[in-house]
């Protein structure tokens, strides 16, 4: 009976101090390399959970429909979430950028904002991070990872996550690389119209830039998920359309954990939400069991 | 103004109609133009609403515009891109022309866009840009260029979240023009009249446009339909009004005044023809509104009716004439067509020389036959005397009756003998007929007056008709042959008749009676068995002198004075007696005329007297004519035998001078019998009349009448009277007319002095 007492108590108490850090809510800036101001929105959550980073996909921000799915449900669960937008190198970017819009950005610069958020992280006290990407956005999560991650980073949960490719022509693909490769080589950086994702042939980047995103092949990819340095999972949509061909068999025939929700497409919008929603939650309990 | 708009009446009907249509046409113009006034107040209205509404949509516009290019230039310099541009602008140009100016991001007419550095300097410079190098002073203007009016607009571009810290500008340039027209839709404003007033390179701040702007407002549907509704519509009521009065006055001339002008042409042509319809046609043939032939029809009834009425009023004319003209009684010409004739007649023969007649004719004492037999019997006496003289006229000449027994007969070339011849032969005529066939028992005589005088002394024929009337006068004098032509001679007793100076005398005799002298005659007692008395004459005073009887009486008789006169003649006696001009004791006879016998008022009058009556002595004697008393006899005998209870004795006077009846004699009630001093002389004359009057004096005195004999001129005379039993004598013998009794004087034969110088030729007074 005492002992039933005091756990009241304990929890009491818990609640009362966590209640403040949950409600602490809001979209916070964050100075970026290159004299660039980057945008995020941070949910304080229990200091004892681990904090989640989640980032958007491609060209996308913080307040895509599907990265706001995970950190509400996140959330929710008392868990502190961070949502940063990439600058994309635009300042204060608050909008998704358009595929012809000047595309003067690469994966590089990314990984280095991602590194700055992770670092913001962990000085608001956040010593176990997990980090949550959707689509692209797991790929520049996998960059992060392989160019030396911070220690309080646990565990990467991929959704939705592929190579990047040009389109579903690999000869046009493979003849965009080439040329991109070429004019880089010969020192035009001029803006170039390419195929790069759900961009068809207007992605205007200068060829440095295209050729950033499109290192993300199938291979390396695989190579990256594989030798990811933290516990890494997979969740794919089942009818995922953005998905290339054969990717989640690919993935199947790897070690590489690997979720499909059912009847799930590529944002894991629709009947799909929950049972994502659940997923993703208890991937990231797990991955708070195996920090603690 | 009245007056000479009365003048002016009445005005023929196409006057009326006239007007009217005029009037109707004035009054339409006056309603048309100000319904036109109206409409053009109403349009005015309109159009400077509409012009309001245009301003103000006008304004409404620019401001929008201009807020739009405001919006969409703050919306532009806080797109992430534009700041991108700012902190690189490798791809400045890319941004620019694809980014911005070839996506939906901005509309069309914004025609170029430019970003600028803190310093206002351009981010690139392009040759040909159509934007400034440098950030202008004015960050908002409006610029022509090429007949385009463009607005530039800067703005400079912040960067969020860094204390709004200026890190450039961003500048557009717009069609001004294509703006307006995109940005709105203009209702009140003709748009394609929106056009810019300011020369080419103005350039201006942005609040000016309007003023810069020139422009139209449109017409308004609803306005230019109901505007051109409105023309229509009274466009149609005009027509329609016109056609209207046309059609009214078509109708109104053809159905109104073309019938009523025929009419009254129908109406004027039978006056010209005196109302002969047979003569009269109405023109233009059958009239087609109904009521105007029934008018007709009924003029022509009604002119039947006037015909006939016409052909009626002639016949009664004709027959009013013929009675107005003509003597019911005899059907020869009446008084009227004499007098119409005579004046025709006068006419005719003035100036000429010809003989001019005329002559009347009567009947003597036709009144006494008339109140002896009856009217029948004088009205036979007179239809007797017409049918005589018309039968014995001659050729051309015309015979009248004036009235009464009274005839006058028109004679043209006839001298004094040549009519005298004419009198005797209707005398003798007349004398033929035997008048006893109508009961009349007594002679019945007739008098002639004859008056000539040439047509060349109009004067003398003026006096025809008088002098006529005096000779017929004449002729009825006793011991004349009952024809009489006028003389000269003839002309003092004339005047005597119709004097003015006679008349105004006996006026005032009746209303006055202060000019009556009283006469007296004594009528002398035969002996000393009987009282004698004094028969009162009447004479008439005035300035001149003195009026006796024969003066007095026919005016008496033609005014009709009779009753008067004997009434004042009565006061003046009643007078004589209480002044003592008659003595008392003396005793009077006075003459009283039928017709005051008969007089309502006789007793009350003549009682007057009786208070000078003595006792036991009937010594006022009223001398009544045997015509008039046997006129009434009845009446008369009652009123008589009224007086004689009274005290008053009765005398008849001209006893056998009439035609009274010896029979009625004994029911007369009277005392004294004055044989007529016709019969009285006829005792000095022819053996069988001398016969019948000693008869007649036996008989009367044997019936105990006491008898007076008048006219006693001579002895021879006097003694005859005394031997036959006369009673009383009167006469020249003794005396005239006294002016005043001699109380001394006893009335007997014997006793009262003689006057044996007077003329036995002087008529007597009454």
């Amino acid at each position: 009976m005492p002992k039933q007492v005091l756990l009241f108590f304990k929890r009491l108490l818990f609640v009362l101090w966590i209640l403040p850090a949950i409600t602490q809510a809001g979209e916070i800036s964050l100075a970026m390399p290159g004299n660039l101001k980057a945008l995020a929105d941070y949910h304080s959550g229990d200091p004892d959970k681990p904090a989640v980073l989640v980032l958007h996909g491609f060209l996308q921000t913080h307040n895509f429909s599907t990265v706001r799915l995970i950190a509400t449900e996140l959330a929710d669960a008392g868990y502190a979430v961070l949502r940063p937008t990439l600058t994309l190198n635009i300042d204060q970017r608050k909008n998704s950028l358009a595929c012809d819009a000047v595309q003067n950005h690469t994966v590089e610069h990314a990984t280095k904002e991602i590194a700055t958020w992770v670092a913001w992280l962990k000085q608001h006290g956040h010593a176990h991070i997990v980090l949550i990407g959707h689509s692209t956005g797991s790929n520049n999560l996998l960059s992060y990872l392989h160019s030396g991650p911070d220690s309080a980073v646990s565990a990467l949960i991929a959704t939705s996550v592929g190579p990047m490719q040009s389109g579903d022509d690999h000869k046009e693909s493979d003849r965009q690389q080439a040329e991109a490769r070429r004019q880089l080589a010969s020192g035009d950086s001029v803006l170039k119209r390419y195929t790069l994702g759900f961009c068809r042939e207007n992605y205007v980047t200068p060829p440095g830039h295209f050729l950033s995103y499109m290192q993300w092949d199938r291979e390396r990819l695989l190579d990256y998920l594989r030798s990811s340095p933290v516990p890494t999972t997979v969740v794919l949509g089942e009818s995922d359309k953005w998905s290339p061909e054969g990717w989640r068999e690919t993935l199947e025939q790897t070690d590489i954990p690997l979720r499909v929700i059912a009847e799930a497409n590529h944002y894991f919008s629709g009947t799909s939400e929950f049972s994502f929603q659940s997923t993703i939650l208890s991937l990231v309990e797990s991955a708070d069991d195996r920090a603690g | 103004m009245k007056r000479r708009l009365q003048n002016l009446l009445p005005l023929p009907i196409s006057a009326y109609l006239g007007g009217f249509f005029s009037v109707s046409l004035l009054l339409f113009i006056i309603i048309g133009g100000w319904m036109l006034l109206q409409m053009n107040k109403v349009t005015n209205a309109a159009e400077a609403s509409r012009s309001h509404s245009a301003r103000t949509e006008v304004r409404a516009a620019i401001d929008k515009v201009l807020t739009s290019s405001q919006e969409m230039l703050a919306e532009l310099s806080q797109w992430s891109e534009t700041r991108q541009q700012l902190r690189d602008n490798t791809y400045y140009e890319y941004w620019r022309n694809t980014r911005v100016l070839q996506t939906s991001r901005i509309p069309h007419y914004v025609t170029d866009v430019d970003i600028y550095d803190q310093q206002g300097a351009i981010l690139l410079t392009r040759s040909g840009s159509s934007m400034p190098d440098k950030l202008p002073d004015l960050l908002h203007f409006i610029d022509i260029q090429q007949g385009t009016t463009y607005l530039y607009r800067f703005m400079p571009i912040v960067r969020p979240g860094d204390g709004q810290r200026n890190i450039g500008y961003l500048g557009l340039r717009m069609n001004f023009d294509q703006a307006l027209q995109e940005l709105n839709h203009f209702i009140y404003t003709d748009s394609n009249s929106l056009g810019i007033v300011s020369p080419e390179g103005a350039r201006f701040p942005p609040d000016e446009i309007q003023h810069q702007l020139s422009y139209l407002p449109r017409q308004s549907g609803e306005t230019r339909k109901l505007e051109s509704v409105m023309r229509s519509t009274l466009y149609s009521f005009a027509a329609l009004a016109v056609v209207l009065i046309i059609i009214s006055y078509y109708l109104t001339s053809s159905l109104l005044h073309t019938p009523l002008r025929r009419l009254a042409q129908y109406i004027e042509e039978l006056r010209r023809n005196r109302g002969d319809i047979s003569k009269t046609e109405l023109s233009g043939g059958t009239l087609c509104v109904k009521e105007f032939d029934m008018l007709r029809s009924s003029i022509i009834d009604y002119q039947h009716e006037l015909e006939e009425m016409h052909n009626h009023l002639d016949q009664k004319n004709r027959e009013m004439w013929r009675l107005a003209h003509h003597d019911a009684l005899t059907g020869v010409a009446n008084r009227r067509a004499y007098d119409e004739d005579w004046e025709r007649l006068q006419e005719l023969v003035r100036g000429q020389r010809i003989q001019v007649s005329v002559m009347l004719i009567d009947c003597d004492h036709f009144k006494a036959i008339n109140d002896t037999y009856g009217h029948d019997v004088g009205d036979q006496v007179i239809r007797v005397i017409a049918d005589s003289l018309r039968q014995n006229l001659r050729e051309g000449d015309h015979l009248y009756r004036l009235g009464g027994d009274e005839f006058a007969v028109h004679l043209i070339n006839t001298d004094t003998e040549q009519c005298r011849t004419l009198a005797q032969r209707y005398q003798e005529r007349l004398s033929h007929f035997d008048f006893k066939a109508l009961g009349i028992k007594e002679p019945v005589r007739f008098s002639i007056g004859i008056a000539t005088a040439e047509g060349s002394q109009p004067k003398q024929v003026a006096q025809l008709h008088k002098r006529a009337d005096i000779a017929m006068y004449q002729a009825k004098r006793p011991g004349n042959n009952k024809i009489a032509v006028y003389n000269d001679g003839m002309a003092g007793n004339a005047e005597s008749l119709l004097s003015n100076r006679f008349i105004t005398t006996v006026y005032r005799a009746i209303e006055q009676g202060d000019n009556i002298e009283l006469h007296y005659q004594p009528v002398l007692a035969a002996d000393d068995a009987q009282s004698g008395f004094y028969e009162t004459l009447v004479r008439l005073r005035d300035e001149r002198g003195t009026i006796t009887p024969h003066n007095i009486f026919p005016v008496v008789e033609s005014e009709g004075l009779a009753v008067e006169f004997d009434y004042a003649v009565f006061r003046r006696i009643t007078k004589a007696f209480e002044q003592g001009e008659i003595p008392q004791g003396t005793c009077i006879s006075l003459n009283v005329d039928g017709s005051t016998l008969m007089h309502h008022n006789f007793i009350q009058q003549v009682s007057r007297l009786a208070p000078f009556i003595q006792s036991g002595c009937r010594c006022i004697v009223l001398e009544i004519t045997e015509n008039a008393l046997i006129s009434e006899i009845e009446e008369g005998s009652r009123k008589l035998r009224h007086l004689r209870e009274a005290g008053f004795a009765i005398a008849l006077d001209d006893f056998g001078s009439g035609y009274s009846s010896l029979r009625y004699l004994a029911n007369m009630p009277v005392d004294i019998i004055k044989l007529d001093i016709g019969m009285v002389r006829d005792l000095e004359g022819d053996p069988s009349q001398r016969i019948i009057t000693e008869y007649i004096a036996h008989m009367v005195r044997g019936a105990g009448y006491q008898l007076v004999a008048e006219g006693i001129e001579n002895d021879s005379l006097l003694y005859r009277v005394l031997a036959l039993g006369f009673t009383h004598v009167q006469g020249f013998l003794f005396d005239h007319s006294l002016p005043a009794i001699d109380p001394q004087n006893r009335l007997t034969v014997a006793e009262y002095p003689r006057n044996s110088g007077k003329s036995l030729n002087r008529a007597l007074g009454s």
